[in-house]
């Protein structure tokens, strides 16, 4: 067998790629050890008529620019639980999360008014800060050792964003970024149970614990798609710190799935 | 009527001397306002017990730097550096780590506990060096503003990236891990034997109230690897006398050049009218005036507490309640009848002379942390032990001897009871921590003297304890430290600078915050901004 491009592995990465390549005309064969593609993004049924997103059960952050190249966005692959996220207290007492900022601030009003206040406000500040980070995402890091200029141009976009943020939001991100999530949190609310469940996206997938720094930045202001606004109300990814939309079980692997026959239709195998 | 000077320093610590010299030596009329009876600040010595003459808080110099000692010519006023030799771990194997100022001795050492790690110790010692060469630069650089179009600034940022385009480029790489690593992380990628990577990671965690595994400790390792003695990269020593003839010394420099220093002088309040400031009080009411005040204590006690509520915009008191103290680190003075006994290389030596670390592994390092983490302090704790007396006869009477140890972790806010009724049993847990190691130690001790963070904060006004004025952390430094905007010695009431250690770059016996404020306060007098 003779082809283009061999892509080991077929989860969501991989299929991407290979996606992406046999769109731009080149024969791109994909390899997948298991039975089924999606590597960490499968859905499996583990039980009769039970069926779970084994690994990964949240998805993103998806760029939304990936989702129209590869013809996603038909799909209506993402789902938006209302609320984002609850957590409850031993002592009966919980706390949700929803997708509008007004709404969360009256729950977390039952807690501290304080708090509530300056929920808006952080839901801003980080929006704001997200949305100028965000750019970075999508650019091939510079090779440190021979820069190019082409690789280091889409920076200075960068660098003028966030200068664009102004002197406020700025100097925010360049304090923000090196703190401990937990020492973020707490320069906000005084609610244990908020700083809590903010923080704790602050450690998913790191080996640190909330007392030591996990930038917020990589935690907390995982920038929204952008194009998803079309589709979706402004909320960022499945991951960030806001729950956002995320698609329930058994329909994750849907991205996946799409995505491989994304790949099928044109032109890989 | 209220006397009048052209700048009055608030505290006479190591930093507001130097910031009255460098004033003084520029032609102006300078006072320093001690709260003490005695002057150093942090960096004294005291006679704790008759005969023994302790350095209190900060036992060790090396950060000191280079061209303040030339500039004001410290030695010719009593400056004398002795040599603190290498540093002795023992571990409770009965086994030791012992590295010397001796390089091929160090070498040997290292080759008995693991071959390759003496290999890599000659790389990571090249490495480290060329690190601390690129960084040293900006400890005599006024921090630059991000967010503002300041091309003096710019052009300084421009060229630390170029010589950062200049390091060879492993170093490129190392130097940008190097920034955000935990201290344990990057030795990890160095060395195999715990107990050296356990001693090395123990620099990093100094003043912070982090652990060794905690991201951002790599830097902090850098920064105490910076330090020079006569140009020498990574020495440490003792100042004959203490620490605090270091401060005498500048002192003595600064009285040469015209400035007025006063002792047990606490200042109340900074004065300020329109927007400025315009002199002090002191505790009795006395008024002094001058035309540029300098505030050499941190932002707390001068934003909080001396200036008036209201000279100052709520934004700007908003971040300075943000910026993080949390002290987490005590002191024990001993006053010893004789010398300590260690199990693992018993009688005197030269092994004595140097650091004496009680690190014996990571992860005891990180437990210690753990303890501090929920409001204890450790339950055995980090502790870096000195005798300063082996090196300087002069600081105890004959045969005895004094013995210093800086503990580490002490938290300013314990999770139950206060530190007056748990300071004793602190005492306690860094004597038997000791004793594990060293038996007869207990038997020795003539006189203890125990500094709980509270202690720091009552007698030094070191709010929360910290011993650096703040966390010498990422988001805490360089045009982040104190606040940000902030960052230039600089504060929102005109005539009002900072010159401690709360301003870049930061703590230790460095005196650079106090030299780089001092050229600030005269520039801005040589543009017509003072006044």
């Amino acid at each position: 067998m003779r082809t283009d491009v061999l892509v080991i592995g077929g989860g969501p990465n991989g299929l991407t790629a290979a996606a992406l390549l046999a769109k731009a005309g080149l024969k791109a064969v994909v390899l997948e050890r298991r039975e089924t593609v999606g590597g960490a993004a499968v859905t499996e049924e583990f039980h009769p008529g039970f069926r779970a997103s084994t690994v990964a059960h949240t998805a993103g952050p998806f760029r939304a620019s990936l989702l129209t190249e590869l013809g996603l966005d038909q799909d209506g692959l993402f789902l938006e639980p209302e609320p984002r996220l609850f957590a409850p207290l031993p002592d009966r007492r919980h706390l949700s999360l929803f997708g509008d900022p007004a709404k969360t601030a009256a729950e977390i009003r039952r807690f501290s008014s304080k708090d509530a206040e300056r929920w808006p406000e952080f839901d801003a500040s980080l929006r704001r800060i997200a949305a100028a980070l965000g750019e970075v995402l999508a650019l091939t890091p510079p090779d440190l050792d021979r820069p190019r200029a082409r690789d280091l141009l889409p920076f200075f976009g960068v660098g003028w964003a966030l200068r664009r943020l102004g002197r406020k939001d700025g100097q925010n991100l360049l304090r923000w970024g090196p703190m401990a999530v937990a020492d973020f949190v707490a320069e906000w609310f005084e609610t244990d149970l908020l700083r809590a469940v903010i923080a704790a996206r602050g450690i998913q997938g790191a080996f640190a614990g909330r007392g030591r720094p996990e930038p917020p930045r990589t935690s907390c202001c995982r920038p929204r798609p952008r194009g998803a606004a079309a589709r979706a109300r402004p909320c960022w990814s499945r991951a960030g710190w806001a729950p956002s939309p995320r698609p329930w079980p058994g329909r994750h692997d849907a991205s996946a799935r799409t995505c491989a026959r994304a790949l099928r239709s044109s032109g890989s195998r | 009527m209220a006397r009048t000077y052209d700048a009055i320093v608030i505290g006479g610590g190591h930093n507001g001397l130097v910031s009255a010299a460098y004033l003084a030596r520029a032609g102006k009329k300078v006072l320093v306002l001690e709260r003490r009876h005695v002057l150093g600040g942090a960096a004294v010595t005291e006679e704790v017990f008759p005969g023994f003459r302790f350095s209190v808080c900060s036992y060790v110099v090396s950060l000191l730097r280079p061209e303040i000692i030339r500039e004001l010519d410290l030695p010719r006023h009593g400056l004398e550096i002795l040599p603190l030799d290498g540093t002795f771990t023992p571990l409770p194997s009965g086994d030791f780590l012992w590295r010397m100022n001796d390089h091929a001795r160090t070498r040997r050492e290292i080759y008995r506990h693991s071959p390759t790690d003496a290999e890599a110790y000659d790389e990571y010692a090249k490495a480290m060096v060329d690190m601390a060469r690129f960084v040293k630069p900006i400890l005599s650089m006024v921090p630059p503003d991000p967010f503002s179009f300041d091309l003096p600034g710019f052009a300084r940022l421009l060229e630390l990236g170029q010589r950062f385009r200049r390091l060879p480029r492993l170093s490129q790489h190392r130097l940008l891990q190097l920034m955000t690593m935990s201290a344990a992380d990057m030795l990890d990628q160095w060395f195999e034997t715990d107990v050296l990577k356990a001693t090395m990671s123990a620099s990093g965690i100094i003043g912070t109230f982090l652990g060794v595994r905690s991201p951002g400790t790599a830097y902090v390792l850098l920064h105490h690897y910076m330090g020079e003695i006569d140009g020498a990269f990574r020495s440490w020593g003792f100042s004959r006398g203490g620490t605090g003839a270091i401060s005498l010394a500048i002192a003595a420099a600064a009285r040469e050049a015209g400035v007025e220093i006063r002792t047990e002088a606490p200042v109340e309040r900074i004065k300020a009218k329109n927007g400025r400031a315009t002199g002090v009080v002191l505790a009795g009411g006395e008024e002094v005036e001058a035309t540029v005040v300098l505030s050499s204590a941190d932002p707390n006690v001068t934003f909080l507490r001396l200036c008036e509520p209201g000279a100052l915009g709520a934004e700007f008191l908003g971040e300075v309640r943000r910026y993080k103290f949390r002290g987490s680190s005590g002191k024990v003075n001993l006053a010893l009848g004789a010398l300590p006994d260690f199990t693992c290389r018993p009688g005197p030596g030269p092994h004595l002379r140097g650091a004496i670390s009680i690190s014996p592994s990571v992860e005891y390092m990180e437990r210690a942390y753990d303890d501090a983490k929920y409001g204890d302090f450790s339950r055995r704790p980090y502790v870096d032990i000195v005798i300063p007396s082996l090196t300087d006869p002069s600081v105890a009477p004959p045969g005895k001897h004094v013995l210093s140890c800086f503990v580490q972790y002490a938290p300013y806010r314990l999770r139950e009871g206060t530190w007056d009724e748990k300071r004793e049993a602190f005492g306690d847990t860094v004597i038997d921590t000791i004793a594990q190691y060293a038996p007869n130690l207990k038997k020795i001790i003539l006189h203890r003297q125990v500094l709980t963070p509270l202690d720091l904060e009552r007698e030094w006004s070191l709010t929360e304890g910290n011993i650096f004025q703040g966390e010498l952390s990422l988001e805490q430094l360089f045009f982040l430290r104190p606040v940000p905007g902030w960052a230039r010695y600089r504060t929102p009431l005109r005539n009002l600078y900072l010159c401690g250690s709360a301003t870049h770059p930061g703590g230790g016996i460095m005196g650079a915050p106090g030299r780089i404020a001092a050229l600030e306060v005269l520039r801005d007098w040589d543009r017509g901004k003072v006044a």
